[in-house]
């Protein structure tokens, strides 16, 4: 998706567990989603801070999108809870500041669908764009916004496609990689979706190498994402199990 | 840079007495600061003192070591000076609430809109034009972050501007408003405060208010002191809300009903030594009949700071000065400890419910104390 003269600046806090796992299916899965979009991973959701939400602000980006796990399901017990305080907190310091607090978007979802994610951020970036249009919105000046310009977001190289699907779409680290012909389209493969997203991408799966240490796995989208599924499979499992014994059983 | 400060505020001028240390709430409770050393060591060690050290953070401004320093230092210039000098080495202290007052602050520089007004209460009256401005400072941002400790500072903006309306005042309260830079400038971020303070000037020339009102102390120095070094002769009267009252009060302007109870008046840092207000909110206490105004034993430019300052550092030795100030205040046998800053009062009611002393002593703003005593 090329980048177009006033596409909004977004800045998005996602936590690593499902909506993590989420963005890079959006990513391999080739779906489509505003372009200046810049993806910070936050261990938790719940690390995302007042001040980091108004600094993004002070720093001119034109929304701030914080992506939580889904209600119950934080790794961590209640990150997601606390995170939709200060998302609040935010969005009043906002409205006192004179900026629309739509510019602060809010999910809390545990869906790991890659068109989930995309939705998400193109219906945020759609209403980030009508407020920047309006008059009296204060943000920076349109001109200031140079096409392909930002802050290092995700920007397509390759050109414009007419498919449904993009030939070439991005992952997380920036890298192009060809949609397996294999997949199913996305809608059918959101009806088919199961409510437990590890058990719905286990044919995938299966195909990659097994997962490897977090660290490791950080340095390639794919395998990190491969460690996120685990992970987001662990949610539906006995707190009990460690991970080693998750790993064998998925075996 | 070092000498430039030691020459302004006069620290070479220091006798090693140990004074400012012995007066210092925090060296009290925290051995490791002193201000005497900080001076020593400028003084002393040609490559200044160490800027990465947090005790750098550590001190409040509180201002009780330059009034009592028999040579004059001026111990806070020196402090902000130092952590101009801190700052520009990279180096910063921790900000209290995840950094959420200072963000809010900056974000005012040049991001923010127009500040939303909603917050006025349907009772009372402001005007778009006149010859007076409220100037509202931080106190509804104060009103979201700090609603779970109990503390209303969109109440006490409320209040005040009631008061007014009671002396026959309507004044302007504008959307072109913002913060006064305060916090930014004893941090020593001189920038943010200038680029605030320009935008404040600019909105309250376009106003064409001759006089500007403060509810918080804070701003009332920064436009009385601290902008005048900067921008020069301002153009318009600044006063602090018990200063604007206290001689309409006088005049039989405001009327108050019958209250009863002990009451106590906590003197701010920025109200009383910097700015050497004392009498008027004692004055505007005293104007309702039957309230009884005791003083603490330390009172007026000998106060005890409420423990915080600057949304920087606040540790375990804050929290001891604020509870060493609540429990001076509750020996008084005053049920409410009045102070004259919404900051002081944020500060104290953090403390008391940290230590339990919610039901020992109420903490309220004067305006509020006022306020809720207007009658015929
Ligand atoms: S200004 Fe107050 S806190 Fe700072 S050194 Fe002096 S007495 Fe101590
Ligand atoms: S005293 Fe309480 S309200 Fe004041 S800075 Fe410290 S934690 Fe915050």
């Amino acid at each position: 998706m090329a980048v177009r003269r006033g596409d909004p600046n977004i800045l998005a806090f996602v936590c690593s567990w499902h909506p993590l796992t989420a963005a890079d299916n959006a990513g391999e899965d080739g779906c489509r989603y505003s372009p200046r979009t810049t993806i910070v991973p936050v261990e938790c959701a719940g690390r995302v801070t007042v001040a980091a939400i108004l600094r993004a602000l002070l720093n001119g980006v034109d929304g701030i999108l914080v992506a939580a796990c889904g209600r119950g399901d934080c790794h961590y017990s209640n990150g997601n809870e606390s995170c939709e305080k200060v998302v609040e907190e935010a969005r009043e310091i906002m409205r006192i500041a004179g900026l629309a607090p739509e510019r602060l978007g809010f999910d809390l979802s545990s869906d790991v669908d890659g068109a989930h994610f995309a939705s998400l951020v193109s219906d945020f970036a759609g209403g980030v764009s009508k407020l920047n249009g309006r008059s009296g919105n204060a943000r920076a000046p349109a001109k200031k916004r140079r096409a392909g310009g930002g802050t290092g977001g995700k920007r397509r190289a390759g050109k414009r496609t007419t498919g449904k699907r993009g030939k070439a779409a991005v992952t997380r680290s920036g890298a192009k990689r060809k949609p397996t012909a294999k997949k199913k389209p996305a809608v059918k493969r959101k009806l088919a979706a199961g409510k437990k997203p590890a058990a719905r991408k286990k044919p995938a799966a299966r195909k990659r190498p097994a997962a490897r240490k977090r660290p490791a796995a950080k340095k390639r989208p794919t395998e990190k994402r491969r460690v996120a599924k685990t992970r987001s499979k662990s949610r539906t499992k006995p707190a009990a199990k460690t991970r080693s014994t998750k790993r064998a059983s998925r075996k | 840079m070092l000498e430039e400060t030691i020459q302004r505020t006069k620290a070479y001028y220091c006798l090693e007495c140990g004074i400012c240390t012995g007066s210092c709430p925090v060296s009290r409770y925290h051995p490791d600061f002193s201000p005497r050393l900080m001076v020593e060591r400028a003084l002393l060690r040609p490559d200044g003192p160490s800027l990465d050290d947090r005790e750098v953070w550590s001190c409040l401004t509180c201002g009780t070591c330059s009034a009592r320093c028999p040579s004059l230092v001026d111990y806070n210039e020196f402090t902000r000076a130092t952590r101009v000098a801190a700052r520009a080495e990279g180096t910063a202290g921790i900000d209290t609430h995840a950094g959420t007052m200072i963000a809010f602050m900056e974000l005012q520089t040049n991001a923010a809109g127009e500040r939303d007004l909603s917050w006025i209460a349907a009772d009372v009256r402001t005007s778009r034009k006149g010859k007076v401005l409220f100037f509202t400072g931080c106190l509804p941002y104060f009103g979201v972050v700090f609603r779970d400790y109990g503390v209303d500072t969109v109440g006490m903006a409320n209040s005040t501007i009631r008061l007014m309306n009671a002396a026959g005042v309507r004044p302007v309260v504008s959307c072109g408003e913002r913060c006064c830079g305060h916090d930014p400038y004893w941090t020593g971020d001189a920038r943010t405060m200038k680029t605030l303070a320009r935008r404040n000037l600019e909105m309250i020339k376009e106003s064409g208010a001759q006089k500007v009102v403060f509810a918080c102390p804070e701003c009332y120095v920064m436009f009385k002191l601290v902008y005048p070094k900067y921008f020069g002769v301002l153009g318009f009267d600044v006063a602090h809300v018990t200063e604007f009252l206290a001689p309409r009060v006088a005049a039989g302007k405001l009327r108050f009903a019958e209250r009863e109870g002990v009451v106590t008046y906590h003197d701010p840092c920025r109200l009383g030594r910097y700015a050497g207000v004392y009498d008027e909110p004692r004055e505007l206490l005293a104007a309702v009949p039957g309230l009884e105004l005791v003083e603490m034993p330390r009172a007026r430019a000998e106060a005890l700071c409420c423990g915080s300052s600057a949304w920087v550092s606040c540790t375990r030795v804050n929290k001891q000065i604020q509870l060493e100030r609540l429990a001076e205040a509750a020996d008084t046998g005053a049920s409410t400890l009045v102070t004259g800053c919404p900051k002081c009062n944020i500060h104290l009611a953090c403390a008391a419910k940290d230590g339990d002393l919610e039901k020992k002593i109420e903490i309220k703003f004067v305006t509020d104390v006022m306020a809720e005593a207007l009658g015929s």
